[in-house]
């Protein structure tokens, strides 16, 4: 399956990442430090898509692979940090929960995670964790928090959807058609007898109900 | 999933199933498509039937697609080689599960139409974009008509017309079609609509599987992407066009291989595929989207957030309600009628017709009588509709065509979305409702909207017992002129009452959970005077072709009862319930036999009636509350049972008669022994 797949391109792009940092890209040692059951021609097929390049056995990246790379070292370790330093895991057992935790988050809820961390620069292991959008651009280091958005006061401020919260499979159709997708920015502007909120250009009227499905990023506005 | 519903040997069933939908339905395609035909698409609000109207002019047929209860409008194209437009319901997304969508997939799918006419909202033009992807997989060729140009403008937004038609494929017109703007340009482009040159493009875990199911359907006379789309999404009426037009080894096999790997998927696949969607609608609109500093807040906007907050949203309702009352019950129910019936018809052309029938020789009564008696066809049948019911409606027609054009009736929803969850229904259900107070049949339709079969029912229950249609609630309005403003409060009161009473005991009795509350508000605007009007005059059109048939029906009823005695009959026959329990004068048969017919025709006859003194206030009263109460009218009764099935449809009408007969004893006991008067 292609999502398997998918799983597999990103093990071995982080294998390639960490083994350059120790300064050791041969196919070897990347082939070994791969957590996936994976073998040569795993390696080639990456090259096939054009993320790496493997040249007399050492391997290096493209310009794609080095993005790829980066957004998924990026999750991996900020999983980590967010095991041990709000979870409280030891570093041992994030190490394993990071490992599952890469695959599933989107970049939206990574940059979240980094701003709810405070825009960590090392992973528990003490590697560098690359720097996302938002910390490039200076954004002041905060601790941020995700709210319903039937708990959000009504402001002119914009705010960020997170996620959607919800079992309901037509309610989640529903509100995905409409707009109220991940990232895409929302304003609310009444709260009573219902909640009156504007995505983009269009006004909704919803009730408190729906409105708790949808997690928007609480605070983050005043720092910019 | 579909596997599952057939047993061995459904196989025959399914064939003849099958040939059965297709003789249907090949009736009706013949007359209202066919590849010269134009499909309007696009989401709810966003001017597609004011668009239509300004396309086809006056010149429209409504009719319903074959097993299905969906409302399609149709008109024709004066040039071009298109000859024929079919204006389709708004829809959320083309992929849900609402009727609506499935006929417009059905007649995309089966290549029923020729090319669409896509409409879009520029002030949300990502939306839009997201129906256009999806539309992409249907390979219809494509108009599409950027609506609402000068609302986006006026929100600081500018689209690059050239740019997104060049990446679309397809040519892009800017419209305002509230004003007529764009139209020539978008006539002369409807001409030659191209294919667009965007795909879906499928999550990895999709494609694969859409592909394959592509390349089977090719060479079947229907879609094979639009198909492999819908299967994909899991769509199941999808099985329905996959049954009709492809070998059923072939459907067998691939809704198997579908259900075998649906097994497999995490995410669903229609929440997948609309996010795909949407994120393929933002990229274009990365491109295509500039936005200038200066927003300029329109008083309309200003006035649109009063109108949504309780404390100034309220008392404008009020003063909403109190205006349309005005309007409608003196302008119309006062003014006008005095003008055209007690003027015009009653002092001038009854007089002059009087003058001519009674030429006629005494040998001849019967035929004076036909004419001009008590129940002649033009002293009742031509003078009800045209000299009572139809200034009123004017009138009605009117105001509500004002409200729902200025986008106010949505904002009244979200105000009273709490009442009206006491009664088990919520901000949605106030569209129904209100709509009931202009045609209780069509505002039965809309029941559908509603996402509850529990609302469904209570919905509908309400509008049958107790909503008034406009021409009866506009001949009541001519009643209580007589009786003065405190029979009218109390009369709507009761009515009103009852909404609350039986609303919360059906809440309280029907099993069903509570429904969520998602409304689109639309900007508030200011209406065309122009737009109004003529919806007034096409509503009122409609209702002249179609209710004159049954005042005259009527009246010649009750004439050739009266003539042959059958009149006096009935009278004494329904004595015991209308003189002894109700209280009423025994001609109050003539109504209730009238009512049975049309509503409006037997609140009609009352006010013909009681100028002849032979019922006091209570009376009056007593007969309006039965009368609007008891007895749906025809073409509601047949939509009711079609919409909710005999068995709830027969349930409702029992309980909605006994009900009205109840309250209407009861109403007669309790006015009397308080001794009102009016």
């Amino acid at each position: 399956m292609s999502e398997n797949r998918d799983h597999v391109v990103d093990e071995l792009l982080e294998a390639v990442w960490t083994c350059r940092e120790d300064g050791q890209v041969t196919v070897d040692h990347c082939l070994e430090r791969a957590h996936a059951e994976v073998g040569m021609s795993e390696l080639i097929a990456v090259q096939d898509m054009g993320l790496i390049i493997i040249k007399n056995h050492s391997v290096e990246f493209t310009e794609k692979g080095v993005k790829r790379a980066e957004s998924i070292i990026r999750r991996h370790r900020l999983a980590e940090r967010l095991m041990v330093d709000v979870l409280g895991l030891t570093s041992e057992q994030s190490e394993k929960m990071a490992c599952e935790f890469e695959h599933a988050i989107v970049p939206e809820v990574t940059n979240g995670i980094c701003t709810l961390l405070g825009h960590p620069k090392e992973c528990p292991h003490g590697k560098p964790i690359p720097p996302g959008e938002d910390c490039k651009s200076g954004r002041i280091e905060v601790t941020s928090a995700l709210r319903p958005l039937s708990q959000v006061p009504c402001s002119e401020r914009l705010l960020r959807v997170a996620y959607l919260r919800t079992s309901d499979h037509d309610r989640l159709h529903q509100l995905l058609s409409l707009g109220f997708s991940p990232g895409v920015e929302i304003r609310v502007h009444q709260r009573t007898p219902v909640l009156v909120v504007q995505v983009e250009q269009s006004e909704f009227a919803l009730d408190y109900e729906v409105a708790g499905d949808i997690y928007v990023w609480f605070g983050e506005e005043n720092h910019r | 999933m579909r596997g599952d519903l057939l047993g061995a040997g459904e196989n025959e069933k399914r064939y003849r199933r099958r040939r059965r939908r297709r003789q249907r339905l090949a009736r009706s395609v013949r007359h209202n498509f066919g590849r010269d035909t134009i499909l309007i698409v696009g989401h709810l609000k966003v001017g597609k039937s004011t668009l239509f109207s300004w396309l086809v002019g006056k010149k429209q047929v409504q009719f319903t697609y074959p097993s299905t209860g969906v409302e399609l409008s149709q008109g024709f194209l004066s040039t071009g080689k298109y000859r024929k437009l079919v204006d389709a319901p708004g829809i959320i997304s083309l992929n849900d599960r609402s009727e609506d969508a499935f006929v417009i997939r059905d007649l995309l799918t089966r290549k029923r139409v020729g090319a669409v006419l896509l409409v879009l909202d520029a002030k949300n033009l990502k939306r839009g974009l997201a129906l256009a992807v999806h539309l992409a997989e249907f390979e219809l060729p494509l108009v599409v008509a950027l609506n609402m140009v000068d609302e986006s403008a006026q929100r600081g937004l500018e689209v690059d017309v050239k740019r997104l038609s060049n990446l679309l494929g397809v040519p892009v017109v800017e419209t305002v079609a509230v004003e007529g703007r764009g139209l020539s340009q978008l006539k002369r482009k409807m001409a030659t609509p191209r294919p667009l040159r965007i795909n879906l493009e499928y999550p990895d875990y999709l494609s694969g599987l859409a592909s394959h199911v592509a390349s089977v359907l090719e060479g079947y006379p229907l879609s094979a992407r639009a198909m492999a789309y819908q299967l994909v999404t899991g769509l199941k009426r999808a099985y329905e066009v996959l049954d009709d037009h492809v070998d059923l080894d072939v459907a067998e096999k691939l809704s198997e291989e579908i259900r075998q790997q649906n097994d497999s998927w995490k995410t669903q696949p229609d929440i997948a595929i609309t996010k795909v969607a949407n994120r393929q609608a933002q990229n274009i609109v990365k491109k295509v989207l500039k936005t200038q500093g200066d927003i300029r807040t329109r008083f309309a906007d200003r006035i649109g957030i009063w109108t949504r907050r309780p404390s100034t949203g309220i008392p404008i309702a009020i003063v909403t309600l109190v205006a349309v009352y005005v309007f409608v019950g003196w302008l119309g129910a006062t003014v006008l009628v005095d003008l055209l019936e007690g003027k015009l018809l009653g002092q001038v052309f009854i007089p002059w017709l009087q003058g001519w029938v009674d030429l006629i020789p005494e040998s001849h009564l019967w035929f004076r009588e036909l004419i001009t008696g008590d129940f002649g066809l033009v002293t009742v049948g031509i003078a009800l509709p045209l000299g009572i019911v139809l200034p009123v409606l004017a009138t009605f027609f009117f105001a509500f065509a004002v409200l729902e054009d200025s986008g106010y009736l949505p904002r009244m929803s979200l105000l009273l979305d709490r009442a009206m969850r006491r009664i088990g229904l919520n901000g949605k259900g106030l569209v129904p409702l209100v709509m009931g107070l202009s045609c209780v049949t069509m505002a039965v339709l809309t029941t559908r909207m509603l996402d509850t079969k529990k609302q469904r029912i209570i919905a509908t229950l309400l509008l049958v017992l107790t909503a008034p249609c406009a021409p009866l609630l506009g001949v009541m309005m001519v009643v209580l002129a007589d009786l003065g403003l405190g029979a009218t409060i109390l009369v709507f009161g009761i009515i009103f009452l009852q909404v609350i009473i039986v609303g919360m005991a059906a809440n309280w009795l029907l099993p069903g959970r509570k429904q969520d509350f998602m409304l689109e508000l639309p900007p508030l605007r200011l209406p065309k005077l122009k737009n109004s009007l003529s919806k007034t005059a096409h509503r009122l059109y409609w209702f002249l072709k179609e209710a004159i048939p049954y005042f005259i029906i009527g009246t010649l009823v009750l004439y050739i009862f009266q003539q042959v005695g059958f009149l006096d009959v009935i009278r004494d026959a329904s004595r015991p319930v209308l003189v002894k329990f109700l209280g009423l004068p025994k001609e109050s048969a003539d109504l209730f036999l009238m009512t049975f017919v049309r509503r409006e025709a037997g609140a009609a006859l009352l006010a013909q009636q009681m100028q002849s003194g032979l019922y006091d206030g209570v009376q009056a009263m007593v007969a309006l509350v039965v009368m609007t109460m008891m007895m749906p009218c025809v073409n509601t009764l047949l939509v009711m049972f079609k919409e909710r099935g005999i068995a709830v449809g027969s349930a409702l009408l029992v309980f909605v008669m006994i009900y009205a007969l109840l309250l209407g004893a009861l109403m007669n006991l309790v006015l009397r022994a308080i001794g009102v008067e009016f």
